[in-house]
């Protein structure tokens, strides 16, 4: 039984004390939930450095909590960053609505993406908070030609993949990129493959691939107010490929009926490949061009001889052509020696006397934490060589749970990293 | 005295204290922490003020109040008494308790630093809650003391497994698992004794 007779006082503290918490949750839920659209100006362009980071769909929850773009941008905008590069193609799905996807795959967006969103567009959402807060938005094609074997599109397009010569040799991983996958972890094979999605690598030279890879990206530019568009490492093909019925075709109908080398690292046969990849990048650039000629095209490759040798990438040629005009350099090095040798690479030089070129930085992974000290000295050889900028990869690592400083602490370094130079010092 | 003795007569008609209390009391408890979560960043001492103090006490009381209704008269003080107490250790040096985790590594320091603290805080918040429990239990005076044995031990072993599991994974998530050790420890602990408190005073009310 309830007692009885309550005073005034006891609805004082009632009624008052749930009056004050829904005050403070309310200017709590301000930070968490949507401000208010109202009419806001363009972004500012990245003028003089570029400050980025890579949003991924991978060990991170950004895209799919509802409240994630929303709390990412607005403290990457008050950190004063001003670039996000929001994934848009990985493991064969798009990461906002696609008719292109739709038809080919037969997936509109990621499933998990579109259960968690309700079918929303999380691109379309990027770009408009993005743009309130002053930030320019180049989503993100990080899967290049890449995707699961078990995913839709391959499973549906057996013959747009591509093949070694001894298909029981599966192409070598890319040692440099960072692992989001747990393949570092020392697992037994039998479990790995059944745990670990294995790649395949779609065939770059094939027709139907080219266009079905253009027109994502042209429904990317077409559709949304996008700042521009990246492509990263995987738009290439590991060396070992190539040797898939219609590739072997082609290189027979241009070489009078002569086969492919056996050696993949045959000099004229990797030649050929990347002419054949460097054709369809113009392609690409042209194409985006006739729609937006204001879209940036955006690279950001390995380095140059690890590029070509491993993945027939030859985007020092797209940078000298004039297909790419901005590219992060991937310079996911640990200790301070390698990492410089990258920045002093010949090709990053070439490339850095003609557009804007800015280093990737790796702020860590699930498997590999990186401390914000060596972020903080990476930024800082960085700007000593007089780069254009940094991006790091990726956003979940830049201060959260999963980094080895508290989030707080890690959020300082970056707001002393980007606070404008003090006046009179 | 006529109010105490109305109080008294409140007390008796309240509902029986029994094992249910100790599972509302800890579910409520952890409930609201991970909850809290929500609002809350974990993170070192100067990461968190007072406003993030009386976030967390109002989540907390608001929750530990709300499973104290059916058995204390006035159980709102409560919420309001950990609020307040948060709000102010916020804006101290002792820090937001439950939310923060020391700046060292070394698991000793940790272990000893963590009981201390947890000791200095649960005296604080023991005090606090005094206010609200003093008409309802017989010798409320414990309450403060028997807080600070449970935040004593349950802040010495969070920070310690806390410590561990950063060491071991080179990530922060380990300090979150630790505070969750943490809140474990003192949801269990202060089950048992509210539990008996609340036992003790309903026998002497029914004498």
């Amino acid at each position: 039984m309830k007692p009885k007779g309550k005073k005034w006082w006891d609805y004082l503290w009632l009624w008052g004390g749930l009056g004050i918490s829904l005050v403070w949750l309310w200017m709590q839920a301000v930070t968490i939930f949507p401000d208010p659209i109202g009419a806001m100006p363009r972004p500012i362009p990245a003028a003089s450095e570029i400050r980025g980071v890579w949003i991924t769909n991978v060990a991170s929850g950004v895209l799919f909590s509802p409240w994630g773009i929303n709390r990412a941008l607005r403290q990457l905008s008050a950190l004063n960053f001003n670039t996000v590069y929001p994934v848009v193609w990985n493991r064969g799905h798009t990461f906002y609505p696609s008719k292109v996807a739709q038809k080919v795959t037969g997936r509109e967006q990621e499933p998990m993406l579109k259960f968690m969103r309700w079918g929303g567009d999380v691109l379309e959402e990027i770009i408009k908070v993005g743009h309130r807060r002053n930030l320019r938005v180049i989503p993100w094609f990080e899967y290049g030609f890449m995707a699961p074997k078990n995913s839709p599109l391959a499973r549906r397009h057996p013959e747009w993949i591509s093949q070694p010569l001894n298909r029981e040799k599966k192409p070598a991983g890319n040692k440099l990129e960072p692992e989001l996958n747990f393949s570092q972890v020392k697992i037994p094979d039998f479990i790995r493959d059944r745990l670990i999605r294995q790649q395949v690598w779609l065939n770059p030279f094939h027709p139907e691939v080219q266009q079905f890879i253009l027109d994502l990206i042209l429904e990317v530019v077409r559709r949304y107010d996008v700042d521009g568009i990246q492509i990263d490492d995987h738009f290439g093909l590991p060396v070992e490929l190539g040797y898939d019925s219609f590739t072997v075709e082609l290189y027979r109908r241009e070489h009078g009926g002569k086969n492919p080398p056996y050696d993949p690292r045959d000099e004229e046969w990797m030649f050929w490949r990347s002419q054949k990849i460097n054709a369809f990048m113009q392609k690409i650039f042209t194409s985006v061009k006739a729609i937006n000629p204001e879209c940036l095209i955006s690279l950001s490759p390995n380095s140059y001889e690890f590029s070509y040798n491993k993945y027939l990438q030859d985007w020092l040629t797209w940078v000298n052509r004039g297909w790419v005009e901005e590219l992060l350099l991937q310079v996911y090095r640990d200790d301070a020696k390698s990492f410089e040798a990258e920045l002093a690479q010949t090709a990053v030089q070439i490339a850095a006397q003609k557009i804007p070129v800015g280093v990737g930085i790796l702020t860590g992974t699930l498997t590999h934490p990186v401390r914000v000290e060596q972020v903080q000295e990476q930024v800082q050889l960085v700007r000593d060589r007089q780069f254009n900028g940094v991006s790091f990869f990726y956003w979940e690592t830049l201060w959260s749970y999963l980094t080895p400083d508290a989030p707080g602490q890690r959020r300082q370094v970056f707001k002393q990293l980007f606070s404008p130079p003090k006046s009179g010092t | 005295m006529a109010e105490r003795a109305k109080v008294t007569i409140m007390k008796i008609s309240l509902k029986q204290i029994g094992g249910n209390f100790w599972w509302h009391w800890f579910l409520g408890t952890m409930g609201a922490f991970f909850l809290s979560l929500l609002l809350i960043e974990v993170g070192e001492k100067p990461d968190l003020g007072v406003g993030y103090g009386l976030i967390g006490g109002a989540v907390i009381g608001l929750a530990q109040s709300w499973v104290l209704k059916e058995y204390i008269a006035h159980s709102w003080r409560w919420m309001w008494m950990s609020v307040i107490a948060w709000g102010l250790v916020g804006g101290s040096s002792v820090g937001v308790v439950g939310w923060i985790t020391p700046a060292g590594e070394a698991i000793v320091f940790r272990a000893i630093y963590g009981a201390l603290h947890g000791a200095a805080f649960g005296i604080w918040m023991g005090v606090a809650q005094w206010f609200a429990l003093r008409h309802n239990i017989n010798r409320a005076w414990r309450w403060p003391w028997i807080l600070a044995l449970c935040w004593s031990v349950g802040l010495g072993l969070g920070w310690t497994f806390g410590g561990v599991l950063r060491l071991l994974t080179g990530m922060f998530l380990g300090e979150l698992v630790g505070l969750t050790i943490a809140w474990l420890a003192v949801a269990s602990l202060t089950g048992i004794a509210l539990n008996r408190l609340l036992s003790d005073a309903k026998k002497t009310a029914g004498n």
